[in-house]
C-alpha cells in the first residue's frame, strides 16, 4: 500500500521533474516535449473525471448531512448532469435538440449569470469606497490622491489631460517598482517550491505530512 | 450654521441610494450611445504598429507570410472590457490581409471565439480555413502553448468543427512560432502572463495582450523589460485601439463604412462562401450592429468617466463629512 500511495507517486514525480528539465536544457531531447505534449489531454482526462466524481460525492454528502442547504446542493447536482447530458449527446448531433440546450443554457444562463455577478462589484466597490475611504493618515492620504489621479486618469480628455499624463507615470514607475518586487518574489518561490518537489522534500501533495 | 448635522448628512447616504445613483449615471451614456475620444498610449500603439510591420513583411514576401495568433482567454463576465480589444484586433488583422489562428485558454470562451472569429470575418469576406483558423479550446494550456513550438497539428489534432488539422490549407503554413508574426493574448486571467513565461521568454515569440483594468498592473513591469510588445489595458485600451483601426478603416476602405459593407456580398458570388460559417450578406439589424461595434469600447468609457466621477464626488463628500465631524465633536 505504502508503495502504490507513496513510493511511485514520489518516484513518478521525481522522474517526470527531472525529464521535465533535460527536455528544456538538453536540445536532443526537445522532440520528446511533443510526445510529452500530446501524453498530456489524456491525464487531464482522467482529472476531469475525478474532478466530477469529487464534486458528486461532495453534494451527496451534503445532501444527506445538511438539510437547510440540501437545495443548492441539488441545484448544483441537475445543472451538472444536464450541461454535460446536452453537451456530450450535441456533440454528435450538430444542430439538434441538444446542441441547442446547451448553447441557449451556455449563451442565456450561464453568462448573464456571470456578468450581473461581476457587474455587482461596481455597486460595492461604490459604496465601500464611500464608506471606507478615509484620510486618517499620510500615508491613506496618499493612496486616495494616487487613486483619484488613475481614476482621472483613465478617463482624462481636454483639459483633464494632466491627469492622464500623471496616472501613466503611477502606473509606469511607482507600480513597476512594487510589482516587480512581487514578481520576483513569487518566481524565487514557484522555483524553490519546484526543486522541493522534485527532489521529494516537499510531499504535501501526497496527503498528510 | 449646525456643522454636526452637516457632518451626519454627509455622512448617512444609504446603500440603497449609491446602488441607484450609480445604476442611473452608467445607464444614461449606453442608452444615449455616447462615445468619447480617448488618447491614445504608447503601450497600445505599438501593438497596433506590430499589426502594420506583420502586414509590410506579408507584402514583401508574399510566399513567406506571417500570422497573427489570437487566443481568447477571457470568461463572460470580462466581455464589456474584453470583447471590443477582440472585435479591434480581428478588424485589423483582416482589413490587413493578415492570416488569424485562433484558440481558447479558457473554455467559457470557446464558443464566444468562434462566433467573434465568423463574424468578423465576414465583414472582410474571409474564408474560414484559408484565411482563418479556430483550434477550440487549448486544454491542457500550458502544453499547448509549448506545442506551439514544434507543430500545433500533434497536439490539436482537429480544429472547433472536429475536421483534421493537417487537411486544412491555411495549418499548413502556419503551424508554429516560426510564422506568427505576433501572438496576442486577450484575457481576464492570468493566461498572459504563461504566454510571456513560455511563448517569449522560451521560444523568443512577440506576444502582447488585452487585459482586464484590474490585471493590467501586474503586466506593466514585463512591458518595460521588452518582454511583451504592447498590452491594451481595460476598457480605455481597448478604446484607443478601436480608435485607431477606425482611422485605418477610413484610410483604406472610405467614409462610408456602413455602404461599403451594405454592398460588400452584392458583388461577390455567394457560393463562394460556406453558410456553415456565416451567411454572406447583411441585414440593415447587421449593419446597424456592425457600426456600433466599432464604437463599443468608445460607449462603454462614457459610461466609466462618470462611474469613476461619481466614485470620486461620493469619496469626497463622505471625508468631508468625516473632517466636519471630527473637528466639532
Amino acid at each position: 500500500m505504502n508503495f502504490w500511495k507513496r513510493r511511485l507517486p514520489l518516484a513518478l514525480t521525481v522522474i517526470y521533474g527531472l525529464a521535465g528539465f533535460a527536455m528544456q536544457i538538453i536540445p536532443a531531447l526537445n522532440g520528446y516535449r511533443d510526445i510529452q505534449n500530446s501524453w498530456m489531454p489524456i491525464l487531464f482526462g482522467f482529472s476531469i473525471a475525478i474532478g466530477v466524481a469529487s464534486l458528486t460525492k461532495y453534494h451527496f454528502t451534503k445532501m444527506r448531512r445538511q438539510p437547510e442547504e440540501r437545495v443548492y446542493s441539488i441545484i448544483t447536482f441537475i445543472s451538472l448532469v444536464v450541461m454535460a447530458v446536452a453537451g456530450l449527446i450535441g456533440m454528435s448531433q450538430d444542430g439538434g435538440v441538444f446542441t441547442k440546450l446547451f448553447d441557449n443554457l451556455f449563451s442565456y444562463v450561464y453568462v448573464p449569470l456571470q456578468a450581473t455577478i461581476f457587474s455587482l462589484l461596481a455597486f460595492y466597490i461604490t459604496s465601500a469606497a464611500y464608506r471606507a475611504f478615509k484620510v486618517s493618515e499620510w500615508i491613506s492620504t496618499l493612496l486616495l490622491v494616487s487613486g483619484f489621479i488613475v481614476m482621472l486618469g483613465r478617463v482624462a480628455f481636454g483639459p483633464l489631460m494632466v491627469f492622464g499624463k500623471l496616472s501613466e507615470w503611477i502606473m509606469a514607475v511607482p507600480t513597476v517598482a512594487a510589482m516587480r518586487g512581487l514578481l520576483i518574489g513569487i518566481g524565487l518561490g514557484i522555483m524553490a517550491t519546484a526543486i522541493k518537489i522534485i527532489l521529494g522534500i516537499e510531499r504535501s501533495y501526497l496527503g498528510g505530512e | 450654521m449646525n456643522w454636526e448635522k452637516i457632518g451626519d448628512f454627509l455622512l448617512s447616504f444609504k446603500k440603497k441610494s449609491i446602488y441607484l445613483g450609480m445604476f442611473i449615471l452608467v445607464s444614461i451614456p449606453l442608452i444615449m450611445k455616447m462615445s468619447t475620444r480617448t488618447y491614445i498610449t504608447e503601450e497600445v500603439e505599438s501593438i497596433y504598429d506590430k499589426v502594420e510591420e506583420v502586414y509590410e513583411y506579408n507584402q514583401e514576401n508574399p510566399n513567406d507570410k506571417q500570422a497573427i495568433f489570437v487566443s481568447i482567454d477571457f470568461a463572460p463576465s470580462s466581455k464589456a472590457e474584453t470583447s471590443p480589444m477582440l472585435n479591434a484586433l480581428l478588424r485589423h488583422a483582416f482589413m490587413r490581409d493578415i492570416p488569424v489562428l485562433g484558440w481558447a485558454g479558457v473554455r467559457t470562451a470557446a464558443d464566444y471565439g468562434i462566433e467573434r472569429l465568423n463574424s468578423v470575418a465576414k465583414e472582410y469576406g474571409k474564408k474560414y480555413g484559408e484565411d482563418y483558423i479556430y483550434l477550440g479550446i487549448a486544454y491542457p494550456f500550458l502544453q499547448a502553448v509549448l506545442s506551439l513550438n514544434s507543430d500545433v497539428r500533434i497536439f490539436s489534432s482537429t480544429d472547433y468543427y472536429g475536421t483534421d488539422t493537417y487537411e486544412i490549407p491555411i495549418m499548413k503554413q502556419f503551424h508554429s512560432y516560426n510564422n506568427i508574426g505576433l501572438l496576442v493574448s486577450i484575457s481576464s486571467t492570468s493566461l498572459s502572463e504563461l504566454y510571456i513565461q513560455y511563448s517569449n521568454t522560451l521560444f523568443d515569440q512577440d506576444v502582447a495582450a488585452g487585459v482586464t483594468a484590474v490585471n493590467a498592473a501586474r503586466l506593466y513591469p514585463y512591458l518595460q523589460s521588452d518582454q511583451l510588445v504592447g498590452m491594451m489595458g481595460g476598457l480605455k485600451g481597448a478604446a484607443e485601439y478601436e480608435q485607431l483601426v477606425n482611422k485605418l478603416e477610413k484610410k483604406v476602405i472610405g467614409e462610408d463604412v456602413k455602404n461599403y459593407l451594405r454592398e460588400f456580398y452584392k458583388k461577390k458570388d455567394p457560393s463562394e462562401y460556406e453558410k456553415k460559417y456565416y451567411e454572406p450578406k447583411f441585414t440593415e439589424t447587421q449593419l446597424i450592429n456592425k457600426m456600433n461595434s466599432r464604437k463599443l469600447a468608445r460607449m462603454g468609457m462614457s459610461s466609466q468617466a462618470v462611474a469613476h466621477f461619481y466614485v470620486i464626488i461620493l469619496i469626497i463628500i463622505a471625508n468631508v463629512g468625516y473632517f466636519i465631524k471630527r473637528k466639532y465633536e
